[in-house]
């Protein structure tokens, strides 16, 4: 059996897919216990063909699902779905894996049984040229099986099982039945999400494995596309605070979920304020969700301009002075988006 | 046929803008008489390439005492000569070649004229880069950042002031060089760029009649100047790193040399594999950095060489490096295409280049068969140990398209359809 299955969805990357699974199948070995799909998302350019080599060099290793062009979720459900490691991550095809952390953690992977293995990553900021660490380790102690039950969720601070951090126990997910939406943005949310209800234990490794790579116009963090792609992130958004409300979960869990969603919401509102003219249509969207989230979930309505005081701003202008917020905007697109001062997670 | 080139750098004067010229005309079928100088005290090159000569090429020099009086001596000699020529071309480095074009073009309006942009003269990426934001000033949004008494302050103010004075004077000069480019672009009858992203910047602003006049001639290489046999490292089994040009704060090294000090520390044995050259002026950051971490061993800094000097380096290396400057401030996509990319290709070793993932420096690498990294350390590190261990090398192909016989025969017909000539 593989120890780790590791997800490359790949839409159009061609020049970015080799150093990705360079990075992956760099230590030989590792190869015996990894596994890569690389999920070529019904690319047009020369993506497949890139794969289709790494294949021929590694066929034990790396195998390739040649599908239509589903979105990121269904490239991730299609993995998923013929995963043969006991764990399972997804490495974007744009980003890479450290090459010494990355075999390095298979060690420590095997000797634990848990449900999510945390681990720390990078941010590789274009714009500066620079890369920027982030660690779990500075609060989280290492090696400690955890039970997210019963952990401090302060030490999370606001941070969460990212995508990026995390080794996810294969069976754990398929009893979750973590699916995720077909061609829709931000979906990797409900990947976070979903799953909550049947977690219980965690621990955090010390090995800085992930790159995320930032800074391409066209990523769908980046502010264009967020913009662009504001109808996915309400859906995805209503979706999460739907399973908030109907899911059982434990007292501890709801405060987790309670506290991604905060953060998912700021990421919302700040997609209308940070326009730089008004449009009408825009102003009416998030005067809708604006009253939708008072009425169905009061609690997060409140928490949210707590947290985030521009947004009571915000809501007692009625969404109407949105070029004013420009300027805020700006600063939180530098300091979080490309990382140029301290900043919450955009999530 | 015969034209008239404008052009302050040729050989003899080892520059990068002249080479340029030379392979192009040397293997065109036209005669050209270059009009250049032989003075190079501002530039940091060698007077050494004197073995550059072509019969199909005559070099005429001008008087070198500043650019305004050499490109008046230009158009001096044109006017008695003018006869003798059916086109003129002139270079963008420096922009004044351009405007002996103007001067010429205004007293002979049906002389077809070529102008060649290296690199654009206003609007310079490089150039906004280089430029160091007011540091008095105060964005609205971060004025909480800072004390009352610094805000109000009436000394903070005045440097605003005054450095904003002062920025606005170097704006002057941009709009000299914005003014001499719109000139250039409008009136000259064909336009060369080196490359697609460099028209699409310079070019993309105007009416579609001025787009059509701008054509791509990609630099070259030319086979001919290489040394017949090939060294390689010989006597060692490490692995030969070359870069050749030069090296600045802005196209800086810092990002690779980071990467090797990662090597040394998380992977010596790869780090001991290589032999890292640099030949050419390198920034004081990165030769403290080379210091500081103790990478004399393996990272070497020597001098400039002259252009055969610099081919014979490039042949004799298993890896050419390229650093390209990391422009993602201040533009998307790199509009640079490195004159020393296709001097690399032309060597037949392989290429790891150091370059924005979109641009024109990536573009030709991976169209060839290169290496190409981002300016990220991490990344840099994963190639740089494939390097070390042999697990990677280039994958040749469509070179061709970048040696000079093929570019020439392009240039060459972009002439006969300008003149008609059939």
């Amino acid at each position: 059996m593989k120890l780790l299955t590791v997800a490359v969805p790949t839409f159009n990357t061609e020049k970015y897919l080799e150093r990705c699974l360079q990075s992956l199948v760099y230590d030989d070995k590792a190869l015996e216990s990894l596994e890569i799909i690389v999920v070529n998302d019904g690319s047009t350019d020369n993506s497949l063909a890139i794969a289709r080599e790494y294949e021929k060099k590694y066929p034990n290793t790396i195998v390739i699902i040649d599908k239509p062009n589903g979105g990121h979720g269904s490239a991730i459900n299609k993995a998923l779905g013929i995963a043969k490691g006991k764990y399972f991550r997804v490495v974007d095809s744009d980003d890479w894996v450290n090459i010494i952390d990355f075999p390095d953690h298979f060690k420590d992977l095997k000797k634990y049984d848990v449900d999510i293995v945390l681990t720390n990553y990078n941010r590789e900021l274009v714009y500066e040229g620079a890369s920027e660490e982030f660690k779990y380790g500075e609060v989280i102690p290492y090696g400690r099986v955890f039970n997210l039950s019963d952990f401090d969720l302060k030490l999370f601070k606001d941070n969460y099982f990212f995508l990026a951090t995390s080794d996810f126990r294969t069976e754990f997910l398929r009893k979750a039945g973590v699916k995720l939406d077909e061609k829709t943005y931000y979906v990797d949310m409900e990947f976070v999400i979903f799953p909550i209800k049947e977690m219980s234990t965690f621990v955090y490794l010390n090995y800085n494995i992930y790159r995320y790579y930032q800074g391409r116009n066209d990523q769908s963090i980046s502010a264009q596309s967020m913009v662009r792609n504001r109808i996915d992130h309400e859906k995805v958004l209503r979706k999460l605070l739907h399973f908030y409300k109907m899911t059982k979960l434990s007292k501890n869990k709801k405060k987790y979920v309670a506290k991604i969603l905060i953060l998912m919401l700021n990421s919302h509102y700040m997609i209308y304020c940070g326009q730089k003219t008004q449009e009408k249509s825009m102003t009416n969207e998030i005067r809708a969700f604006d009253l939708f989230l008072n009425r169905e979930y009061g609690a997060l309505y409140d928490k949210v301009a707590v947290k985030f005081p521009y947004i009571a701003i915000y809501r007692s202008s009625k969404f109407m002075f949105i070029h004013n917020f420009y300027a805020i905007y700006k600063k939180y697109v530098d300091h979080v988006i490309f990382a140029k001062g301290k900043g919450e997670k955009y999530s | 046929m015969k034209g008239f080139v404008i052009s302050w750098f040729f050989p003899p004067i080892n520059s990068s803008e002249g080479l340029i010229t030379y392979k192009l005309l040397k293997r065109s079928n036209i005669q050209h008489d270059v009009f250049t100088q032989m003075d190079n005290k501002s530039w940091s090159y060698n007077n050494s390439e004197h073995v550059l000569k072509n019969k199909k090429i005559k070099t005429i020099f001008g008087k070198s005492d500043n650019f305004d009086d050499w490109a008046l001596s230009c158009f001096e000699y044109f006017d008695k000569h003018h006869d003798e020529y059916d086109f003129i071309m002139s270079r963008s480095m420096p922009p004044e070649s351009h405007k002996a074009a103007l001067l010429i073009k205004e007293k002979y309006p049906n002389i077809k004229w070529i102008a060649s942009f290296g690199d654009p003269i206003s609007e310079s990426p490089y150039t906004k880069l280089c430029k160091d934001p007011n540091p008095c000033k105060i964005e609205p949004n971060d004025i909480l950042k800072y004390s009352l008494r610094y805000v109000l302050s009436i000394k903070r103010m005045l440097k605003s002031v005054l450095w904003d004075y002062r920025e606005r004077h170097y704006f002057s000069e941009e709009k000299l060089k914005t003014s001499l480019e719109r000139h250039t672009i409008e009136i000259a009858d064909q336009i060369i760029f080196n490359n697609p992203y460099q028209k699409k910047y310079m070019l993309g602003q105007y009416p579609d009649s001025i787009q059509k006049k701008g054509i791509i001639l990609p630099h070259t290489f030319d086979l001919s100047l290489y040394p017949k046999t090939r060294l390689r490292t010989s006597g060692t089994d490490r692995t030969l790193i070359s870069y050749v040009g030069h090296l600045d704060n802005i196209r800086t090294p810092i990002n690779f040399l980071k990467a090797v000090a990662q090597l040394k520390s998380q992977k010596p044995e790869n780090y001991y594999k290589l032999l890292i050259n640099f030949y050419g002026n390198i920034d004081d950051k990165s030769k403290i950095f080379i210091l500081d971490n103790s990478l004399y061993e393996v990272v070497k800094v020597n001098r400039p060489v002259s252009y055969f000097e610099s081919l014979k380096i490039m042949q004799d290396s298993n890896w050419c490096l390229l650093v390209d400057a990391n422009l993602a401030r201040v533009i998307n996509e790199n509009i640079y295409f490195a004159a020393k990319i296709p001097d690399y290709l032309g060597s037949g070793s392989n290429i790891f280049g150091i370059s924005m993932i979109d641009g024109a420096s990536a573009d030709v690498i991976r169209d060839t068969g290169g290496i190409l990294s981002s300016h990220s350390v991490d990344e840099i590190f994963i190639y740089l140990n494939l390097i070390a261990e042999k697990r990677i090398q280039n994958k040749p192909q469509d070179i061709e398209k970048y040696h000079n016989k093929n570019v020439a025969k392009e240039y060459d017909k972009l002439l006969e359809t300008m003149l008609n000539v059939k």
